[in-house]
Protein backbone atom coordinates (compact mmCIF):
# COMPACT_ATOMS: atom_id res chain seq x y z
CA UNK A 1 0.00 0.00 0.00
CA UNK A 2 1.86 3.50 -1.16
CA UNK A 3 0.66 6.92 0.28
CA UNK A 4 0.08 9.76 -0.88
CA UNK A 5 2.23 12.55 -1.72
CA UNK A 6 1.68 15.22 0.68
CA UNK A 7 4.04 17.78 -0.69
CA UNK A 8 1.68 21.00 -2.16
CA UNK A 9 3.62 22.03 -4.10
CA UNK A 10 3.98 18.74 -5.88
CA UNK A 11 0.51 18.23 -5.69
CA UNK A 12 -0.93 21.39 -6.97
CA UNK A 13 2.16 20.53 -10.25
CA UNK A 14 0.74 17.21 -10.99
CA UNK A 15 -3.43 18.83 -10.31
CA UNK A 16 -2.08 21.29 -13.08
CA UNK A 17 -1.01 18.74 -15.22
CA UNK A 18 -3.60 16.12 -14.75
CA UNK A 19 -6.05 19.25 -15.52
CA UNK A 20 -4.21 19.82 -19.21
CA UNK A 21 -4.14 16.19 -19.82
CA UNK A 22 -8.06 16.47 -19.55
CA UNK A 23 -8.40 19.38 -21.58
CA UNK A 24 -6.40 18.77 -23.98
CA UNK A 25 -8.97 16.13 -25.30
CA UNK A 26 -11.65 18.31 -25.21
CA UNK A 27 -9.96 21.26 -26.76
CA UNK A 28 -10.10 19.31 -30.45
CA UNK A 29 -14.15 19.49 -29.69
CA UNK A 30 -14.47 22.86 -28.62
CA UNK A 31 -12.31 23.93 -31.76
CA UNK A 32 -14.13 21.88 -33.75
CA UNK A 33 -17.03 23.43 -32.83
CA UNK A 34 -16.70 26.63 -32.49
CA UNK A 35 -15.03 26.56 -36.69
CA UNK A 36 -18.47 26.03 -37.50
CA UNK A 37 -18.56 29.30 -38.29
CA UNK A 38 -15.67 31.15 -40.02
CA UNK A 39 -12.64 32.55 -37.71
CA UNK A 40 -9.59 33.72 -37.10
CA UNK A 41 -7.61 32.16 -34.33
CA UNK A 42 -7.38 35.61 -31.83
CA UNK A 43 -10.98 35.78 -32.24
CA UNK A 44 -11.65 31.91 -31.60
CA UNK A 45 -9.33 32.21 -28.62
CA UNK A 46 -11.15 34.96 -26.86
CA UNK A 47 -14.34 33.07 -28.07
CA UNK A 48 -13.17 30.01 -26.48
CA UNK A 49 -11.90 31.96 -23.15
CA UNK A 50 -14.86 34.16 -22.74
CA UNK A 51 -16.89 30.45 -22.19
CA UNK A 52 -14.36 29.16 -19.55
CA UNK A 53 -11.99 27.14 -21.90
CA UNK A 54 -8.71 29.57 -21.67
CA UNK A 55 -6.07 28.78 -24.15
CA UNK A 56 -2.82 30.09 -25.01
CA UNK A 57 -1.53 30.73 -28.56
CA UNK A 58 1.20 28.25 -28.25
CA UNK A 59 -1.22 25.00 -27.92
CA UNK A 60 -4.32 26.87 -30.47
CA UNK A 61 -2.09 27.85 -33.63
CA UNK A 62 -0.14 24.39 -33.47
CA UNK A 63 -3.05 22.37 -33.08
CA UNK A 64 -5.11 24.47 -35.89
CA UNK A 65 -2.68 23.50 -38.27
CA UNK A 66 -2.29 19.96 -36.99
CA UNK A 67 -6.25 19.94 -37.17
CA UNK A 68 -5.83 21.60 -41.30
CA UNK A 69 -3.01 18.88 -42.00
CA UNK A 70 -5.49 16.21 -41.00
CA UNK A 71 -7.96 17.59 -43.70
CA UNK A 72 -10.50 18.72 -40.39
CA UNK A 73 -9.84 22.69 -40.98
CA UNK A 74 -9.52 24.59 -43.95
CA UNK A 75 -7.50 28.18 -44.28
CA UNK A 76 -7.11 31.13 -45.68
CA UNK A 77 -4.94 34.52 -45.66
CA UNK A 78 -7.46 37.26 -45.81
CA UNK A 79 -7.43 41.52 -45.06
CA UNK A 80 -9.51 42.84 -42.35
CA UNK A 81 -9.50 46.06 -40.77
CA UNK A 82 -6.20 46.40 -42.49
CA UNK A 83 -4.46 43.61 -41.08
CA UNK A 84 -3.38 40.09 -43.06
CA UNK A 85 -5.21 37.42 -40.92
CA UNK A 86 -5.70 33.72 -40.96
CA UNK A 87 -8.89 32.84 -41.30
CA UNK A 88 -10.45 29.09 -40.37
CA UNK A 89 -13.31 27.43 -41.05
CA UNK A 90 -14.28 23.30 -40.74
CA UNK A 91 -14.53 21.21 -43.47
CA UNK A 92 -16.97 18.40 -44.62
CA UNK A 93 -14.66 15.73 -43.41
CA UNK A 94 -14.04 18.22 -40.22
CA UNK A 95 -17.66 17.86 -39.91
CA UNK A 96 -18.35 14.14 -40.29
CA UNK A 97 -15.50 13.78 -37.04
CA UNK A 98 -17.29 16.39 -35.33
CA UNK A 99 -20.17 14.41 -35.40
CA UNK A 100 -18.68 11.10 -34.36
CA UNK A 101 -16.65 12.89 -31.71
CA UNK A 102 -19.57 14.51 -29.89
CA UNK A 103 -21.44 11.69 -29.41
CA UNK A 104 -18.26 9.69 -27.95
CA UNK A 105 -18.31 12.74 -25.50
CA UNK A 106 -21.84 12.14 -24.61
CA UNK A 107 -20.77 8.78 -24.15
CA UNK A 108 -18.30 9.41 -22.14
CA UNK A 109 -19.78 11.98 -20.65
CA UNK A 110 -23.02 9.25 -19.47
CA UNK A 111 -20.38 6.66 -18.32
CA UNK A 112 -18.58 9.25 -16.24
CA UNK A 113 -21.67 10.43 -14.80
CA UNK A 114 -22.58 6.85 -13.68
CA UNK A 115 -19.31 6.43 -12.26
CA UNK A 116 -19.69 8.83 -10.02
CA UNK A 117 -23.43 7.97 -8.80
CA UNK A 118 -21.94 5.14 -7.81
CA UNK A 119 -19.16 6.38 -6.25
CA UNK A 120 -21.08 9.13 -4.44
CA UNK A 121 -19.48 12.02 -6.22
CA UNK A 122 -22.54 12.55 -8.39
CA UNK A 123 -23.91 15.90 -9.15
CA UNK A 124 -27.72 15.14 -7.87
CA UNK B 1 8.18 47.51 -30.85
CA UNK B 2 11.85 46.11 -31.20
CA UNK B 3 10.71 43.68 -27.71
CA UNK B 4 7.97 41.60 -29.56
CA UNK B 5 9.98 41.47 -33.11
CA UNK B 6 13.21 40.23 -30.63
CA UNK B 7 10.52 37.92 -29.73
CA UNK B 8 9.37 36.85 -33.09
CA UNK B 9 12.71 36.69 -34.49
CA UNK B 10 13.72 34.20 -31.36
CA UNK B 11 10.93 31.84 -32.27
CA UNK B 12 11.57 32.00 -35.99
CA UNK B 13 14.91 30.76 -35.53
CA UNK B 14 13.73 27.06 -34.10
CA UNK B 15 11.12 26.81 -36.46
CA UNK B 16 10.88 24.85 -39.68
CA UNK B 17 12.31 26.75 -42.68
CA UNK B 18 9.25 26.30 -45.27
CA UNK B 19 6.91 27.22 -42.64
CA UNK B 20 8.78 30.48 -40.80
CA UNK B 21 6.73 32.93 -42.53
CA UNK B 22 3.62 31.64 -42.52
CA UNK B 23 3.67 30.51 -38.34
CA UNK B 24 5.24 34.10 -37.39
CA UNK B 25 3.00 36.17 -39.22
CA UNK B 26 0.40 34.30 -37.24
CA UNK B 27 2.01 34.67 -34.26
CA UNK B 28 2.47 37.96 -34.70
CA UNK B 29 -1.06 38.64 -35.56
CA UNK B 30 -2.40 37.47 -32.34
CA UNK B 31 0.18 39.05 -29.95
CA UNK B 32 -0.17 42.41 -31.95
CA UNK B 33 -4.10 41.93 -31.38
CA UNK B 34 -3.49 41.32 -28.09
CA UNK B 35 -1.52 44.47 -27.34
CA UNK B 36 -4.50 46.40 -29.33
CA UNK B 37 -6.97 44.93 -26.85
CA UNK B 38 -5.07 45.65 -23.89
CA UNK B 39 -4.18 49.55 -24.73
CA UNK B 40 -7.69 49.95 -25.86
CA UNK B 41 -9.08 48.68 -22.49
CA UNK B 42 -6.36 51.07 -20.90
CA UNK B 43 -6.82 54.07 -22.98
CA UNK B 44 -2.83 54.43 -23.52
CA UNK B 45 0.02 52.98 -25.13
CA UNK B 46 1.75 49.68 -23.68
CA UNK B 47 5.28 50.02 -22.05
CA UNK B 48 7.67 47.42 -22.60
CA UNK B 49 7.39 45.81 -19.16
CA UNK B 50 3.66 44.96 -20.01
CA UNK B 51 4.65 44.20 -23.70
CA UNK B 52 6.57 41.59 -21.79
CA UNK B 53 4.34 40.05 -19.77
CA UNK B 54 1.81 39.79 -22.49
CA UNK B 55 5.10 37.65 -24.23
CA UNK B 56 5.90 35.99 -21.28
CA UNK B 57 2.26 34.26 -20.77
CA UNK B 58 3.30 32.63 -24.34
CA UNK B 59 5.95 30.85 -23.14
CA UNK B 60 9.86 30.79 -23.96
CA UNK B 61 10.63 30.79 -27.74
CA UNK B 62 12.21 27.50 -28.22
CA UNK B 63 9.25 26.02 -26.27
CA UNK B 64 6.32 28.06 -28.23
CA UNK B 65 8.37 27.03 -31.60
CA UNK B 66 8.87 23.32 -30.24
CA UNK B 67 5.00 23.27 -30.42
CA UNK B 68 4.89 23.57 -34.08
CA UNK B 69 7.27 20.78 -34.87
CA UNK B 70 5.90 16.77 -34.88
CA UNK B 71 6.97 14.78 -31.65
CA UNK B 72 10.88 14.09 -31.86
CA UNK B 73 12.59 10.98 -29.62
CA UNK B 74 16.12 9.43 -30.81
CA UNK B 75 14.78 5.94 -29.15
CA UNK B 76 10.28 6.25 -28.51
CA UNK B 77 8.59 5.02 -25.86
CA UNK B 78 8.34 1.45 -27.11
CA UNK B 79 11.79 0.39 -27.57
CA UNK B 80 13.10 2.74 -23.90
CA UNK B 81 12.77 0.09 -21.71
CA UNK B 82 14.67 -2.57 -23.65
CA UNK B 83 17.10 -0.33 -24.58
CA UNK B 84 17.84 0.56 -20.42
CA UNK B 85 17.77 -3.04 -20.01
CA UNK B 86 20.62 -3.59 -22.18
CA UNK B 87 22.51 -0.56 -20.64
CA UNK B 88 22.06 -2.33 -17.26
CA UNK B 89 23.08 -5.36 -18.09
CA UNK B 90 26.55 -3.79 -19.77
CA UNK B 91 27.14 -2.11 -16.56
CA UNK B 92 26.16 -5.76 -14.32
CA UNK B 93 28.25 -7.91 -16.77
CA UNK B 94 31.05 -5.87 -17.91
CA UNK B 95 31.60 -2.46 -16.32
CA UNK B 96 30.44 -2.94 -13.11
CA UNK B 97 33.08 -5.74 -12.64
CA UNK B 98 36.24 -3.77 -14.72
CA UNK B 99 35.32 -0.28 -11.98
CA UNK B 100 35.30 -3.27 -9.01
CA UNK B 101 38.71 -4.34 -10.15
CA UNK B 102 40.17 -0.89 -10.93
CA UNK B 103 38.84 0.35 -7.27
CA UNK B 104 40.50 -3.11 -5.62
CA UNK B 105 43.35 -2.87 -7.95
CA UNK B 106 44.04 1.00 -6.61
CA UNK B 107 43.31 -0.44 -2.82
CA UNK B 108 45.18 -3.48 -2.12
CA UNK B 109 47.80 -3.87 -5.27
CA UNK B 110 48.34 0.27 -6.08
CA UNK B 111 48.72 2.33 -8.76
CA UNK B 112 46.81 0.39 -11.35
CA UNK B 113 43.54 2.77 -11.20
CA UNK B 114 44.95 5.73 -13.05
CA UNK B 115 45.58 3.78 -15.84
CA UNK B 116 42.23 2.23 -16.05
CA UNK B 117 40.16 5.03 -15.69
CA UNK B 118 40.54 6.22 -19.24
CA UNK B 119 40.24 2.95 -21.07
CA UNK B 120 37.43 2.77 -18.56
CA UNK B 121 35.82 6.12 -19.47
CA UNK B 122 36.58 5.55 -23.48
CA UNK B 123 35.08 1.79 -23.65
CA UNK B 124 31.36 3.19 -21.41
CA UNK B 125 31.39 6.23 -23.96
CA UNK B 126 31.43 3.72 -27.00
CA UNK B 127 29.28 1.64 -25.39
CA UNK B 128 26.56 4.38 -24.69
CA UNK B 129 27.06 5.64 -28.39
CA UNK B 130 27.04 1.97 -30.13
CA UNK B 131 24.17 0.76 -28.04
CA UNK B 132 21.97 4.18 -28.48
CA UNK B 133 22.78 4.55 -32.09
CA UNK B 134 21.57 0.66 -32.49
CA UNK B 135 18.52 1.36 -30.55
CA UNK B 136 18.25 4.81 -32.99
CA UNK B 137 18.53 2.83 -35.74
CA UNK B 138 15.65 0.20 -34.88
CA UNK B 139 13.40 2.90 -34.08
CA UNK B 140 13.46 4.10 -37.35
CA UNK B 141 13.34 1.07 -38.84
CA UNK B 142 10.85 -1.74 -40.23
CA UNK B 143 11.83 -3.80 -37.47
CA UNK B 144 10.33 -1.87 -34.52
CA UNK B 145 6.77 -1.54 -36.74
CA UNK B 146 6.58 -5.28 -37.01
CA UNK B 147 7.56 -5.89 -33.43
CA UNK B 148 5.04 -3.48 -32.16
CA UNK B 149 2.05 -4.90 -34.08
CA UNK B 150 2.85 -8.41 -34.77
CA UNK B 151 3.27 -9.98 -31.20
CA UNK B 152 0.76 -12.35 -29.97
CA UNK B 153 0.47 -13.23 -25.84
CA UNK B 154 1.24 -16.94 -27.08
CA UNK B 155 4.65 -16.30 -28.32
CA UNK B 156 5.53 -14.39 -24.45
CA UNK B 157 7.67 -16.69 -22.29
CA UNK B 158 6.08 -19.06 -19.84
CA UNK B 159 5.53 -18.16 -16.14
CA UNK B 160 8.29 -18.82 -14.10
CA UNK B 161 8.51 -21.10 -11.70
CA UNK B 162 11.14 -19.84 -9.12
CA UNK B 163 11.58 -23.70 -7.70
CA UNK B 164 12.18 -25.15 -11.09
CA UNK B 165 15.37 -24.87 -13.05
CA UNK B 166 15.71 -23.65 -16.29
CA UNK B 167 16.79 -26.56 -18.70
CA UNK B 168 18.57 -24.12 -21.11
CA UNK B 169 20.76 -22.80 -18.04
CA UNK B 170 21.25 -26.00 -16.73
CA UNK B 171 23.09 -27.63 -20.01
CA UNK B 172 24.82 -24.73 -20.31
CA UNK B 173 26.43 -24.89 -16.96
CA UNK B 174 27.03 -28.78 -17.79
CA UNK B 175 28.56 -27.41 -20.79
CA UNK B 176 30.83 -25.27 -19.15
CA UNK B 177 32.01 -27.14 -16.05
CA UNK B 178 33.03 -29.89 -18.97
CA UNK B 179 34.97 -27.25 -20.61
CA UNK B 180 36.47 -26.15 -17.56
CA UNK B 181 37.07 -29.86 -16.36
CA UNK B 182 38.91 -30.84 -19.43
CA UNK B 183 41.22 -27.75 -19.33
CA UNK B 184 42.01 -28.17 -15.79
CA UNK B 185 43.21 -32.01 -16.26
CA UNK B 186 45.07 -30.53 -19.03
CA UNK B 187 42.99 -32.41 -22.21
CA UNK B 188 41.56 -29.45 -23.44
CA UNK B 189 44.62 -26.84 -24.43
CA UNK B 190 45.03 -23.18 -24.92
CA UNK B 191 47.15 -22.68 -28.19
CA UNK B 192 50.92 -22.20 -26.94
CA UNK B 193 53.23 -19.47 -27.68
CA UNK B 194 56.36 -21.20 -29.17
CA UNK B 195 59.18 -21.22 -26.72
CA UNK B 196 56.32 -19.76 -23.37
CA UNK B 197 55.31 -22.13 -21.09
CA UNK B 198 52.56 -21.08 -19.16
CA UNK B 199 51.58 -23.06 -15.85
CA UNK B 200 49.65 -22.66 -12.89
CA UNK B 201 51.44 -20.99 -10.20
CA UNK B 202 52.79 -22.72 -7.11
CA UNK B 203 50.01 -20.71 -5.31
CA UNK B 204 47.30 -22.41 -7.58
CA UNK B 205 48.15 -25.57 -8.01
CA UNK B 206 48.37 -26.55 -4.53
CA UNK B 207 44.25 -26.44 -4.63
CA UNK B 208 44.55 -28.80 -7.97
CA UNK B 209 42.75 -31.31 -6.56
CA UNK B 210 40.06 -29.50 -4.38
CA UNK B 211 39.21 -27.43 -7.42
CA UNK B 212 38.90 -30.81 -9.48
CA UNK B 213 36.17 -31.71 -6.92
CA UNK B 214 34.31 -28.71 -6.55
CA UNK B 215 34.01 -28.86 -10.78
CA UNK B 216 33.03 -32.20 -10.69
CA UNK B 217 30.17 -31.43 -8.07
CA UNK B 218 29.45 -28.43 -9.83
CA UNK B 219 29.38 -30.26 -13.21
CA UNK B 220 27.51 -33.25 -11.79
CA UNK B 221 24.80 -30.74 -10.05
CA UNK B 222 23.97 -29.12 -13.42
CA UNK B 223 24.01 -32.34 -15.08
CA UNK B 224 21.24 -34.00 -12.01
CA UNK B 225 19.49 -30.12 -12.58
CA UNK B 226 18.51 -30.74 -16.33
CA UNK B 227 17.19 -34.05 -15.42
CA UNK B 228 15.44 -33.05 -12.46
CA UNK B 229 14.19 -29.37 -12.46
CA UNK B 230 12.38 -28.92 -9.59
CA UNK B 231 14.38 -28.00 -6.83
CA UNK B 232 14.48 -29.51 -3.38
CA UNK B 233 15.93 -28.53 0.10
CA UNK B 234 18.53 -31.20 0.16
CA UNK B 235 19.93 -30.13 -3.05
CA UNK B 236 19.86 -26.63 -2.77
CA UNK B 237 21.17 -27.35 0.35
CA UNK B 238 24.52 -29.24 -1.49
CA UNK B 239 24.92 -26.68 -4.20
CA UNK B 240 24.67 -24.22 -1.22
CA UNK B 241 28.03 -25.63 -0.19
CA UNK B 242 29.45 -26.24 -3.22
CA UNK B 243 28.59 -22.68 -4.25
CA UNK B 244 30.16 -21.50 -1.18
CA UNK B 245 33.26 -23.25 -1.27
CA UNK B 246 33.87 -22.18 -5.12
CA UNK B 247 33.57 -18.76 -3.72
CA UNK B 248 35.74 -19.14 -1.13
CA UNK B 249 38.72 -20.26 -3.91
CA UNK B 250 37.83 -17.81 -6.24
CA UNK B 251 37.86 -15.07 -3.03
CA UNK B 252 41.44 -16.53 -2.52
CA UNK B 253 42.43 -16.28 -6.23
CA UNK B 254 41.73 -12.43 -5.24
CA UNK B 255 43.70 -11.74 -2.51
CA UNK B 256 46.90 -13.47 -4.19
CA UNK B 257 46.33 -10.77 -6.92
CA UNK B 258 45.36 -7.96 -4.47
CA UNK B 259 48.62 -8.85 -2.57
CA UNK B 260 50.67 -8.44 -5.75
CA UNK B 261 51.07 -12.30 -6.29
CA UNK B 262 50.88 -14.01 -9.44
CA UNK B 263 48.33 -16.95 -10.79
CA UNK B 264 50.40 -18.05 -13.49
CA UNK B 265 54.11 -19.11 -14.14
CA UNK B 266 55.10 -17.93 -17.59
CA UNK B 267 59.10 -19.90 -18.26
CA UNK B 268 60.64 -19.08 -21.83
CA UNK B 269 64.42 -19.17 -22.88
CA UNK B 270 64.35 -15.92 -24.03
CA UNK B 271 62.06 -14.13 -22.11
CA UNK B 272 64.29 -11.87 -19.74
CA UNK B 273 62.73 -11.72 -15.72
CA UNK B 274 61.25 -8.43 -16.72
CA UNK B 275 59.59 -9.86 -19.40
CA UNK B 276 58.47 -12.99 -17.58
CA UNK B 277 57.23 -10.74 -14.50
CA UNK B 278 55.32 -8.48 -16.96
CA UNK B 279 53.77 -11.63 -18.93
CA UNK B 280 52.49 -12.84 -15.20
CA UNK B 281 51.47 -9.55 -14.27
CA UNK B 282 49.37 -9.06 -17.55
CA UNK B 283 47.53 -12.44 -17.42
CA UNK B 284 46.94 -12.16 -13.72
CA UNK B 285 45.35 -8.55 -14.05
CA UNK B 286 44.12 -9.24 -17.42
CA UNK B 287 40.34 -9.99 -17.96
CA UNK B 288 40.47 -13.41 -16.18
CA UNK B 289 40.49 -11.20 -13.11
CA UNK B 290 37.16 -9.56 -14.28
CA UNK B 291 35.97 -13.34 -14.61
CA UNK B 292 36.89 -14.54 -11.47
CA UNK B 293 35.46 -11.36 -9.57
CA UNK B 294 32.58 -11.93 -11.70
CA UNK B 295 32.13 -15.68 -10.59
CA UNK B 296 33.27 -14.46 -7.27
CA UNK B 297 29.68 -12.39 -7.34
CA UNK B 298 27.79 -15.11 -8.95
CA UNK B 299 28.75 -18.04 -6.28
CA UNK B 300 28.24 -15.39 -3.14
CA UNK B 301 24.32 -14.55 -4.78
CA UNK B 302 24.23 -18.52 -5.79
CA UNK B 303 25.05 -19.48 -2.12
CA UNK B 304 22.36 -16.62 -0.99
CA UNK B 305 19.03 -18.13 -3.25
CA UNK B 306 20.69 -22.03 -2.40
CA UNK B 307 20.31 -21.47 1.50
CA UNK B 308 16.86 -19.63 0.64
CA UNK B 309 15.71 -22.85 -1.04
CA UNK B 310 16.80 -25.12 1.55
CA UNK B 311 15.51 -23.28 4.02
CA UNK B 312 12.25 -24.43 2.49
CA UNK B 313 12.03 -20.17 1.64
CA UNK B 314 11.18 -18.71 -2.15
CA UNK B 315 14.47 -17.50 -3.80
CA UNK B 316 14.66 -13.15 -4.58
CA UNK B 317 13.28 -12.55 -7.46
CA UNK B 318 14.78 -9.96 -8.72
CA UNK B 319 16.29 -9.78 -12.43
CA UNK B 320 19.51 -8.47 -12.73
CA UNK B 321 20.36 -11.20 -9.51
CA UNK B 322 18.56 -14.14 -11.99
CA UNK B 323 20.58 -13.19 -14.24
CA UNK B 324 23.76 -12.90 -12.39
CA UNK B 325 23.33 -16.29 -11.06
CA UNK B 326 21.95 -17.73 -13.90
CA UNK B 327 18.89 -19.00 -12.81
Amino acid sequence: MTQGNANPNENGALLENLRLELRRGCLVLAVLAELRNEQYGYTLRKGLAERGLEVDEGTLYPLLRRLESQGLLASEWREEEKRNKRFYKITRDGKLVLKQLLAEWQGIGHALDEVLKESGHGNS
Amino acid sequence: MEILDRYLQAVKFWLPSEQKQDIIAELSEDIRSQIEDKESELGRTLNDAEVETILKKGGPPMLVAQRYLPQRYLIGPALFPMYWFVLRLGWLFFYGPWLILGIGASLFAGGHFQGLLEPFFRAVLINFAAITGVFALIERSQAKTRWVTEWSPRKLPAVRDPNQVSRTSSISELAWYLMLLLWWVNVLRIPAIPGVSITMAPAVSHLYWPILALILCQGVIAGVNAVRRQWNPRRAALRGIVDGLSFLVVGYFLLIWAQGGTLVAVTGAKLSSADIAAAQKGITYGWSVVLLIWAAVSYAARTVQDARRAANKPPIRNWALRLLVGD
